[in-house]
């Protein structure tokens, strides 16, 4: 008996087929919703600005979020918005403008410095039989993996006998590497140092140190975000900085990342950084932060430290620092106040 | 495959078509990892992606419509509250006994966007009374040998700050409101530990008072994560 064959119409079957098909789960569409870390920085290329840019998670200094200079290019609406409403103008697409990171800005990656072959040293020293060192910032090891190579200056002699650089290997074809820091700034006032000549017939002193507490510039109300080559953290200043001349910094600062920018191999080191290179972030906080100074301020207003010397004031100058020198109990005493004075604040943190 | 490959054209045989439908079938099955649960049921299949991701913290702020919900978290080890209707209720659901609400769902903060700031900012912040002592004040014992306080408590505020009174605020997180302050349209969470408060003060000396004699104490509200 012959089989009979299953007949069905070819415009029902295709029918069928798209309502399965609209029926059925065929993709499963999820939404991220992974958690990122405050702080977490994400590097892109942009089109218009043509150059590297990142955008920056939101992170918080005792709940306020900083701000971050960009062009109104890359700033959002709501920057330009909030822009337009405080100063009637809306910024020029150049212009560069202040932006609050919760704001989700795209921040330019402006001025790098060169890790690796062609890197500029960090430090030259001499040691005492007249050799020269020179040392530069080290390839990360996980670049090395990719090829990227450390800068070598040997030199030959020393500087008696004369010196010679040796010209190292060139590496022409490992990539090339460049990186910056995103730094994170809160303003304080800082202790400055003056020196006032007093007038032989009007006052009993010639010269007068006086350490100040204040700002050259009005704080700012929010922490600030910046981008820089190299980050390097200041030295917590004290009696013999000042007196050296370094000034106190009028600011507390913390590194949040390090942006990495790898060439591909064989890239010319005289062309600019392009969409063909790689980004790569390494963070250093991954958490909000608080801010506070290392002691309680003061109850009464702070007065300025006076250590007072008879002499002349051209005379005096050479002789100040003997005046504060270890040792000499106005030195001390300066360094007391001075320290339980010490402004600078630290960062924990929550 | 695609559906397209599943239709046919006129006069084409029914088993090819059928076994190229049987394929494509077996190709969407879902299968069951330890990320994904499936659970077939007589009203349909039930695919359930676990989000590993998911970062459960302390202090979670979670808006919904104008009410927010914090998940549980500690100050100095004391469950903070929130005044709900007039009424302080723990934000872990417990009574101050430390018992269970039974049949009330966690407190839920009232947002009320008129007290945003002019920039539509909305504080979800904690509130501290101090003790004497630097601590929190108000700390009892309750019946299950829990220390418990009302003095820390969820508050809406409009700056980070909060407001000066004799109070120490910490946002737990930052909620921007929409320009007519009918939604919320964005949620930056702060805090994400546990957190341990301190306060610090500095009263003025006699060498103090000598040079100022309206000196008066300062203070600070230390927040730290544990």
């Amino acid at each position: 008996m012959k089989r009979k064959v299953p007949i069905i119409h070819h415009q029902t079957w295709n029918a069928m087929i798209e309502e399965v098909s609209r029926r059925l789960p065929l993709r499963f569409v999820r939404t991220s919703r992974r958690w990122v870390h405050p702080w977490t920085i994400v590097p892109e290329w942009s089109d218009t600005a043509e150059l590297w840019v990142f955008r920056i998670r939101p992170g918080f200094v005792n709940g306020v979020e900083p701000e971050i200079s960009t062009m109104a290019m890359l700033a959002s609406e709501r920057t330009l918005d909030r822009i337009e409403e405080e100063t009637g103008t809306r910024p020029e697409k150049d212009q560069s403008v202040e932006a609050l990171i919760t704001e989700s800005p795209q921040i330019p990656v402006a001025g790098t410095r060169i890790i690796g072959k062609g890197a500029d040293p960090d430090s030259v020293s001499v040691s005492t039989s007249g050799n020269i060192a020179v040392e530069f910032e080290a390839v990360p090891e996980f670049f090395i993996q990719f090829g990227v190579t450390d800068e070598k200056v040997v030199f030959q002699g020393n500087l008696n006998s004369g010196i010679q650089e040796v010209q190292s290997e060139s590496a022409g074809e490992s990539p090339l590497l460049r990186a910056c820091d995103v730094v994170l700034y809160v303003d304080r006032t800082a202790a400055k140092l003056d020196v006032i000549q007093g007038n032989p017939f009007l006052d009993n002193f010639s010269t007068s140190l006086v350490i100040n507490y204040g700002r050259s510039t009005p704080a700012r109300k929010r922490p600030w975000l910046h981008v820089t080559a190299k980050y390097k953290p200041s030295v917590e200043v004290d009696m013999g900085n000042l007196l050296e001349g370094t000034a106190d910094p009028e600011f507390d600062a913390i590194k949040i990342a390090t942006i990495y920018l790898l060439s591909p191999p064989k890239f010319s080191p005289e062309l600019p950084i392009d969409d063909t290179w790689t980004a790569f972030v390494k963070h250093d906080q991954f958490w909000n932060l608080c801010h506070a100074p290392q002691r309680i301020p003061d109850p009464t207003p702070i007065e300025p430290i006076r250590l007072q010397t008879n002499l002349a004031a051209g005379i005096a100058d050479p002789i100040i620092s003997s005046l504060l020198a270890p040792g000499n109990d106005a030195y001390n005493i300066a360094l007391q106040v001075l320290r339980n004075r010490n402004l600078a604040g630290r960062f924990w943190s929550l | 495959m695609t559906t397209r490959e599943l239709k046919v054209r006129k006069g084409e045989k029914v088993r090819d078509a059928w076994e190229r439908l049987v394929r494509w079938v077996d190709s969407l099955k879902v299968v069951p990892d330890d990320g994904i649960d499936v659970r077939v049921t007589r009203h349909g299949t039930i695919v359930r992606v676990r989000d590993h991701q998911m970062f459960l913290h302390p202090f979670r702020i979670m808006v919904s419509g104008s009410s927010v919900r914090v998940t549980p978290g500690t100050v100095n080890d004391l469950i903070p509250v929130i005044t709900e209707s007039g009424a302080k209720r723990r934000i872990d659901n417990r009574d101050k006994d430390g018992n269970r609400e039974t049949g009330k769902d966690y407190p839920a903060l009232k947002l009320d966007t008129n007290k945003a700031s002019k920039d539509g900012r909305i504080y979800i912040s904690l509130k501290v009374k101090q003790s004497v002592s630097g601590g929190i004040s108000g700390v009892k014992e309750n019946k299950a040998g829990e220390q418990v306080s009302e003095n820390v408590e969820i508050v809406q505020t409009d700056s980070a700050k909060g407001p000066l009174d004799d109070f120490g605020y910490y946002p737990l997180a930052f909620l921007r409101a929409s320009a007519d302050g009918s939604s919320i349209e964005e949620v930056f969470q702060i805090v994400h530990h546990n957190i341990r408060y301190e306060f610090q003060e500095r009263r003025p000396s006699e060498a103090d008072l000598k040079k100022d004699p309206d000196a008066k104490a300062v203070g600070r509200h230390l927040f730290i994560p544990t």
